[in-house]
């Protein structure tokens, strides 16, 4: 009797681990495409076999383990933390670009050239009423192009602020779903597949927005931090960030007026921007802090379109009011043709105008030593200029606009080149993640052999190939 | 020469575009088809370097592009391939280590060697 008990028990048990199996099986084909969902396998446990003792062998369910492999998840998410970095590299870049005319047929690049031209036209006839109006209406059009140029890149930055700061809310949403993961998983003693998906789903979606590591807790729960440290989520808790736009405080200001930089704070209200590296936020952070810095200004340095308008002016006006109006005796010295706002070198751009109490009889064409066009010569002459008059960094002021203009040209064409190889590499870590999931180690093992030494062949003809190309390079040359 | 040279450039450049597209790191096979492009893509260049050592070597600014394009093609490819390793890389370390494999809570598989066994723990 014993015996047909044992057997009894044991095909009960057997039934019930088949249909635990088999609800699993379910489970897996109905989540084949839920985002995060892992599939699930159920470890079979012999029971002992001691038929005189009574104990019939059988088996039993021992538990669930899924096919998830940390190591993969965490190279996808770095590489969509890399995706999302350069995507937002390139749209934000692209937006910049847009707004330097490359051709040179109009804006900033055109209005200088229109402006030389007016001066060269003035040297030839330097008392002609028409050709003194001519420069005033074609210093006013530089001002307006300058001002307009200033303020269209202060409106990117702005939208960009704006996107800082709705990217910072979708990150704290995201932050919010972990926690409530997190909430869930202490409240009961097995992770559940359903929750697990949620969370790496939720993973997934943060590491397009931002750099971030994650560590899993004894209690099942996720910490994640951001790249420098500061954490995300720990256990039931949220550091809920938050977005803001000041000039920087450290180190001490040099100029104080310009224009604010983006700002990522903590719960604390500590500024952790510099944490922020990747993904779209870091994207977005970098065209903001960097690019557009550089070419506007910050706390630090007074931006080259600033630069630039201010060196133009400066130059225009010392040459103007070093000279006379005429070559009569005891004739009025030449009055500035350009004003800005001196007092904040970093808003040059935006606050250049035409000196509004000039007129055109007040323009000096005439030099120190009396050279009746000598003025108008050397201003005409500021558009090829070589020399350290004219010119800012060795290059004329035509020629540093252009440099201007390429440098936003390029930080796009580098951003939009890394997007694409970045959008390969991110599908081919997707596709191996997807591979190694559900594999045994030992299958895998010998497969990333393989893989490796296919790798390295495809690696070492590359190089080949890039020597080559170096080789062509060097042999050629150019016309 | 001038157009047999920019044929085996172009040549080369295709060769190469076409082996990133073929690329999958997950499929030995296609890995395999990918490399033997490269290779002709490596004969097509070192028949461009034999004609140019050979002749005249004063040759067009569009040349000079050209090569520059092929050679982002090849950086492009190399950074894919790079990722691809380098994965396979921490995947070989994960397995050759005996690191341990997670389950859904994060928790560790299987037990590494260096733990003591559960016993000893008590």
């Amino acid at each position: 009797m014993p015996g047909i008990n044992a057997s009894m028990s044991t095909a009960g048990n057997a039934l019930e681990v088949l249909q635990q199996a088999l609800s699993l099986i379910q489970n897996n084909i109905d989540n084949a495409s839920t985002p995060g969902y892992a599939s699930q396998q159920l470890n079979l446990e012999a029971m002992p076999l001691d038929v005189g003792g009574g104990l019939a062998g059988g088996v039993m369910a021992d538990g669930l383990d899924n096919s998830r492999d940390q190591y993969a998840e965490e190279a996808v998410q770095s590489q969509t933390q890399a995706l999302g970095l350069y995507t937002a590299q390139a749209q934000s870049t692209g937006a910049l670009q847009s707004l330097f005319d490359v051709t040179g047929t109009s804006g900033v690049s055109a209005s200088l050239s229109a402006l030389f031209q007016s001066f060269s036209a003035w040297s030839t006839t330097p008392d002609d009423a028409t050709a003194r109006q001519n420069v005033l209406a074609a210093a006013n059009t530089v001002a307006q192009s300058f001002q307009g140029l200033a303020n269209s890149l202060t409106q990117t930055a702005q939208q960009i602020d704006g996107q800082v700061g709705s990217t910072v809310q979708q990150i704290n949403t995201i932050a919010a779903q972990i926690q409530q993961y997190n909430v869930q998983r202490l409240q009961s003693a097995q992770p559940d597949p359903g929750q697990d998906a949620q969370l790496y789903s939720a993973l997934d979606n943060l590491s397009q927005l931002t750099n971030f590591s994650t560590v899993t807790q004894s209690d099942g729960t996720v910490t994640v931090l951001l790249a420098g440290g500061t954490p995300l989520v720990v256990g039931n808790q949220q550091n809920v960030l938050s977005s803001s736009v000041s000039v920087d405080s450290q180190p001490t200001p040099v100029y104080a007026q310009s224009l604010p930089t983006a700002h990522v704070l903590d719960a604390q209200g500590d500024d952790i921007t510099s944490e922020i590296t990747s993904g779209q936020l870091g994207g977005l952070l970098d065209t903001r802090n960097r690019v557009l810095a550089s070419i506007l200004g910050d706390s630090q340095q007074q931006g080259t379109l600033n630069q630039l308008a201010q060196g133009m002016a400066d130059t225009v006006n010392q040459i103007l009011t070093s000279g006379t109006v005429s070559t009569a005796a005891g004739a009025a010295n030449g009055t500035a043709l350009f004003t800005y706002d001196s007092s904040n070198p970093a808003t040059v751009a935006s606050t250049l105008a035409l000196n509004t109490a000039i007129t055109p009889d007040q323009l000096a064409p005439v030099d120190a030593s009396g050279n009746s066009n000598g003025n108008a010569n050397t201003l005409a002459a500021l558009e090829d200029a070589t020399g350290k008059q004219g010119t800012i960094g060795g290059l004329s002021y035509l020629a540093y606009f252009g440099q201007i203009a390429a440098s936003a040209g390029q930080e796009n064409q580098t951003a939009t080149a890394n997007q694409q190889t970045q959008q390969q590499v991110t599908a081919q870590a997707t596709t191996l993640r997807d591979q190694v999931s559900g594999v045994s180690l030992d299958q895998e093992a010998s497969a990333v052999l393989q893989f490796q030494q296919a790798y390295q062949a495809t690696a070492q003809v590359l190089t080949v190939l890039d020597n080559l190309g170096a080789d062509l390079m060097n042999l050629i040359v150019p016309t | 020469m001038a157009a047999s040279l920019v044929q085996c450039i172009a040549h080369a450049r295709r060769r190469v575009r076409l082996a990133r597209q073929q690329w999958n790191a997950a499929d030995l096979k296609r890995v395999e088809e990918s490399r033997k492009l490269l290779e002709q893509s490596v004969t097509a260049l070192k028949m461009a370097v034999d004609l140019l050592r050979n002749g005249d070597s004063t040759m067009t600014s569009g040349l000079q592009s050209a090569i520059a394009s092929l050679r982002r093609d090849i950086s492009m490819m190399l950074r894919v391939v790079d990722a691809c390793s380098a994965f396979h890389r921490g995947m070989a370390l994960r397995l050759g280590g005996a690191l341990p494999a997670y389950d859904a809570s994060g928790k560790t598989v299987g037990e590494p060697d260096i733990l003591p066994a559960r016993g000893v723990l008590g």
